[in-house]
């Protein structure tokens, strides 16, 4: 018996001691995987050299503030990095930012990157990009909103570089032109989601061109991008018809009835339109747009369509059974009637966000009526609309959702959907 | 009873033998389960007693207890009963023999308990030499500390 545990003891002892050469490196990382805080993982890599290695390429993702000298011993450790966030903000900013070097320094360095932010890095230039372009192929999505200085050169041989790119913000990069979309055309395939807004020397031009290559686009941005008509937009319709699922049109003042025609006649997955400022935009069009888009259309802004009245709302509010979101505000045609008219079907409407500000036609009645038939109101703005006031809701004894918020003067944060 | 796995139509018995010579008498059905047990048999149809020389016959018993009991309720408490040391050779084990699920659950075991320790702890628990230098570990959470610091968790 003695002898028996004796030998039970000493096998457990050089177990414990053979262990972690016993374990192997696959082994190790099953485990690594499944620890799931920033602080544990840490404490992981502290452990000893060989567990800090594993830490390190297994890294997949990395948020941070840094000057070359860290980013260059980043890269040296996480080898295997996807996702790197250096994106700048009031909160998060450091002197002199995110520079070019320091862009070599990544494209050397993170090899397999697939996502880069580099959102307000203001001091980048084309330099960077290019450089980007010639280190980064696997790159899937870029950030450069508000980086002010890039130019078609530098984004061009991104689109060069990286064949692959899904997702590109180029938000308040006003020196973009045309060109950059016919270099995404001929090099980007897969784009899915692109953001311009603000880039306002974009013609219809662009848009045809961007057409011709890019045929998956799920989203695209060109709120602001004001040289922009019918034209254009059309060619994106047709061309991504079965994928455009978020189209973004604010003060696009050129675009109207032809375009939404093509939406209505291509783009039947659509979930979300922006359309706030497109001024010549009729009933007429609106309505064959909610009857063929009625599955999916969730969010709707179409503040200042100064033409659109009771007849097209009335059908959007009865076609749209899932939209969850709708401005009309500043369409001042539009009145209780509207609302009235909404068809009594099962099952109710789903509207959870409703902005009629400066409709001075829509009174307390309207929004009696629409409450009747619409269970989930969330937030309600009624700014400027001298016929709707609090003391006339209360005087009325509606019931709104105990959740609901209801805007009367500009005093409640606005939900932070449709900007 | 009710929990065990219901019998092949062949009630083909297997015999398994632990590296320290202990024999498993199991259902051919509970066998298979261990991918590699089900390679062995492939090649060698006839087999009735596999080696499994990795594995001591007091873990080939909680293994073979596992596959038997396996369910969300059964992996729940399954790990609070073995000490870091059985944990480590459990996973050994499950690895050579390919049980997946058994992998699984016994990852998540040990990644548990390094949860919210101190390296120092991890160390000693799996008997681990610490290989940094101390200058080298200050370093690593100085820079951790600066460049981390104030920048949103992933």
């Amino acid at each position: 018996m003695s002898s028996n545990s004796t030998q039970e003891e000493e096998e457990e002892e050089d177990a414990g001691v053979c262990i972690n050469e016993a374990l192997t490196d696959d082994e190790l990382r099953s485990i690594l995987a499944r620890v799931e805080t920033e602080k544990d993982k840490e404490t992981f890599g502290l452990v000893c050299k060989r567990w800090l290695r594993l830490q390190s390429t297994e890294r997949k993702k990395l948020a941070a503030r840094a000057g070359p000298h860290m980013l260059r011993k980043m890269a040296d450790r996480f080898t295997r990095l996807v996702e790197l966030d250096l994106a700048q903000s009031i909160s998060r900013s450091f002197y002199p930012g995110v520079t070019d070097s320091d862009l070599s320094v990544i494209a050397n360095g993170f090899t397999c990157l697939r996502i880069l932010n580099l959102h307000n890095c203001k001091g980048i230039t084309d330099v960077g990009m290019k450089v980007i372009g010639e280190g980064l192929s696997l790159l899937q999505s870029l950030d450069v909103s508000y980086c002010r200085k890039l130019t078609d050169k530098g984004l061009s041989a991104v689109a060069k570089g990286c064949c692959d790119l899904r997702i590109l913000h180029l938000t308040g990069c006003r020196f973009v032109t045309d060109s950059i979309l016919e270099a995404l055309s001929n090099n980007c395939r897969n784009l899915e989601e692109l953001v311009l807004q603000g880039c306002t020397s974009i013609t219809d031009n662009g848009l045809i061109s961007l057409a011709s290559g890019c045929q998956r686009i799920k989203i695209l941005d060109i709120n602001k991008c004001s040289n922009v008509s019918d034209v254009g937009v059309s060619s994106i319709c047709k061309a991504c018809s079965s994928s455009l699922k978020t189209l973004k049109l604010l003060d696009c003042y050129k675009v109207g009835d032809e375009a939404i025609l093509s939406l209505a006649k291509f783009c039947d997955n659509l979930e979300t339109l922006i359309i706030g400022g497109c001024r010549d935009v009729s009933d007429s069009a609106m309505k064959l747009l909610a009857t063929a888009c009625r599955n999916n259309l969730k969010n709707l802004r179409m503040d200042w369509c100064l033409n659109i009245s009771d007849s097209s709302l009335s059908c959007i509010l009865s076609q749209c059974r899932n939209l969850e979101v709708l401005d009309i505000g500043c369409c001042g045609e539009v009145t209780d009637t509207a609302f009235l008219l909404i068809s009594n079907e099962e099952p109710g409407l789903s509207l959870k966000i409703l902005k009629v500000s400066n409709c001075p036609k829509i009174t307390v009645v309207g929004i009696g009526i629409l409450l009747g038939k619409c269970s989930y109101l969330e937030y309600l703005d009624v700014r400027s609309c001298p016929h709707i006031t609090k003391a006339g809701l209360d005087e009325a004894g509606f019931h709104f959702p105990d959740c609901c918020k209801i805007n009367f003067n500009g005093s409640i944060n606005e939900p932070a959907v449709l900007l | 009873m009710a929990e065990e796995k219901s019998q092949a139509s062949s009630s083909k018995m297997l015999t398994l033998k632990a590296s320290d010579g202990v024999l498993f008498e199991v259902e051919l059905n509970i066998a298979k389960e261990m991918k590699t047990v089900q390679a062995y048999i492939d090649d060698c149809e006839d087999i009735e007693t596999i080696p499994i020389p990795n594995v001591l016959g007091k873990h080939l018993a909680i293994v073979i207890e596992y596959i038997k009991k396996t369910n969300e309720e059964y992996d729940a408490e399954f790990e609070k009963q073995w000490n870091m040391d059985d944990l480590q050779l459990l996973l050994l084990a499950a690895n050579y023999l390919n049980i997946s699920g058994l992998q699984e659950c016994l990852c998540k075991a040990i990644a548990k308990r390094i949860e919210n320790k101190s390296p120092e702890y991890v160390r000693k628990v799996f008997n681990i030499e610490n290989d940094h230098s101390p200058e080298e570990e200050a370093k690593l959470r100085k820079e951790y500390k600066w460049a981390f610091e104030g920048v949103d968790k992933d």
